[in-house]
């Protein structure tokens, strides 16, 4: 299997924040899920891969390729529509169909059709929904090989977030296809993720395969007086109330062996972070 | 790169519609003989130097920036798509110009038809002129910052000239300068001499813009 993302020492400093280092590899057919509180860097690693921004230091190798020449075969969405207001549907149509060699018609207007888009539609009139679903019309109609997807699925209500997911594990079901996705939305990672890779501050804390990483850490409940008596070595941080006393663990199995009388329960994505960003470092 | 140029006419269609209802309504105007025929290219030049700024704005507001360097296309190219499209907006006004001037002759509103041609070739050029300063404004500072720089800069030269001219005895002085009229060949020769110059502008300025575009993260 080759990697289509092959990050090296990637670094990338601003006046107030620092990216990186960042190595970082994401074989092809899988969807690598990106997370990380606001400010983490994910946008910035993401632009530091393309070339947006000019990285100040490392290496990013997109599907074998300098990231220009494999920009044919890349395609983003962002946040955000970033088509202007004062263009239609068919427009985008017009305009990026002179931009990638490999656009193919057919494809944006079955897209079109399946994500209830009208061409004739002025972007100004679509609700966020729908205009992240052109976003991803645009993106999937060249038949990219690599999605950099970045909070793609912020503010869509299920439904419309079920149908774009669905859309995203077809398109890995090719070997030579993956996807970057960074998301706050942590369930949609955990249903459609094969690796979860943790940005805190700028560093990467945490890369790997999400259901290793789903078995290994796990959350201890418990009295403070219990806490103080567990291996402090399968600590990795605490969280300690009026009420109750919480531990992430790692290593889970083994913890459980280990105090087979505490209960060691699965841990989210999302405690994962708070454990982390919020917690006590043990 | 076509695509680009495309995109930059498509989102200033409106406005390009609201700018030619405008123009309908001057050369009327201009046709009844109450202001001279002089008044359109000036009001063409105002539009061609008002819709690349309108782009700008129009594309941050849409972040299209972070999403155009994600396409297969390049800063160089980017940036040359700008000016190509700025090129065909100047030349687009010199011709619609030309047309309406030769409309006025006809119609009995224009006398000197060669005084005519060698305005519309100032008027291109400084068309072309405004646009080479103030595009690396807009790439360097973006467009609410340059166009206020730039409206600052177009006001300070305006109060130099008006100071220098004032001491001399204003408009009065320079009318009593008797300027003598262009022979028909330096005439002629006018609009070619202000395509080279205007190429030459826009070159200069383009490496600049290239420069700026080229050294910012988005």
């Amino acid at each position: 299997m080759t990697n289509c993302i092959e990050i090296k020492g990637l670094v990338k400093e601003y006046k107030t924040f620092t990216l990186g280092p960042i190595d970082l590899k994401v074989p092809g057919g899988s969807i690598m899920g990106l997370i990380g509180e606001n400010g983490a860097g994910k946008t910035t690693l993401i632009k530091s891969m393309l070339g947006i921004v000019k990285p100040t230091a490392g290496t990013a190798v997109l599907l074998g390729a300098d990231p220009d020449r494999a920009k044919e075969d890349i395609g983003m969405v962002l946040d955000d529509c970033f088509f202007s207001e004062y263009l239609r549907v068919r427009d985008v149509e017009t305009v990026l169909c002179r931009v990638f060699k490999t656009w193919d018609k057919g494809l944006y207007r079955d897209y079109l059709d399946k994500f209830g888009l009208s061409g004739a539609k002025n972007i100004k009139e679509l609700s966020r929904g729908m205009r992240m679903k052109l976003s991803l019309a645009a993106a999937l109609a060249h038949r990219p090989r690599l999605l950099l997807l970045d909070e793609a699925t912020a503010g869509l209500d299920p439904v419309v977030r079920d149908e774009i997911l669905d859309e995203f594990l077809a398109f890995v079901s090719d070997e030579d296809h993956a996807i970057l996705i960074s998301s706050h939305i942590t369930s949609d990672l955990e249903k459609v993720a094969d690796y979860i890779a943790y940005l805190h501050q700028g560093k990467l804390l945490l890369c790997d395969e999400k259901d290793r990483l789903l078995e290994s850490y796990g959350r201890l409940v418990c009295a403070r007086e219990e806490l103080e008596q567990v291996d402090r070595g399968y600590v990795v941080a605490t969280r300690k109330s009026q009420y109750s006393t919480e531990a992430l663990i790692r290593r889970r199995s083994d913890f459980k062996r280990l105090h087979p009388r505490l209960t060691v329960e699965p841990v989210t994505l999302d405690e994962l972070m708070v454990f982390v960003v919020k917690g006590e470092k043990a | 790169m076509t695509g680009l140029i495309l995109k930059d006419l498509l989102i200033l269609r409106k406005t390009l519609r609201s700018y030619l209802f405008m123009l309908i309504v001057y050369v009327g105007i201009a046709f009844t003989g109450v202001w001279s025929a002089d008044i359109v290219g000036v009001l063409l030049v105002v539009m061609v130097v008002m819709l690349p700024m309108n782009v700008f704005a129009y594309d941050k507001q849409a972040k299209w920036d972070t999403y155009g360097l994600a396409l297969p296309v390049g800063r160089t190219k980017t940036v040359a798509a700008r000016y190509l499209c700025v090129l065909l907006l100047c030349l687009l006004s010199v011709g619609l110009t030309s047309i309406l001037g030769v409309m006025l002759y006809a119609a009995g509103r224009v006398e000197e038809p060669v005084e005519f041609l060698v305005s519309c070739s100032v008027m291109g050029l400084m068309s072309v002129l405004v646009n080479a300063i103030m595009l690396p404004f807009l790439y360097k500072f973006g467009p609410e910052r340059a166009r206020m720089m730039f409206f600052g800069i177009m006001g300070g030269i305006l109060l130099l000239v008006v100071a220098a001219l004032f001491p001399l005895g204003g408009l009065e002085w320079l009318k009593s300068l008797e300027l003598a009229e262009p022979t028909p060949a330096q005439a002629a020769a006018i609009p070619a001499i202000a395509a080279v110059a205007g190429l030459a502008l826009l070159a200069v300025s383009f490496l600049l813009s290239r420069h700026f575009y080229g050294a910012k993260d988005v």
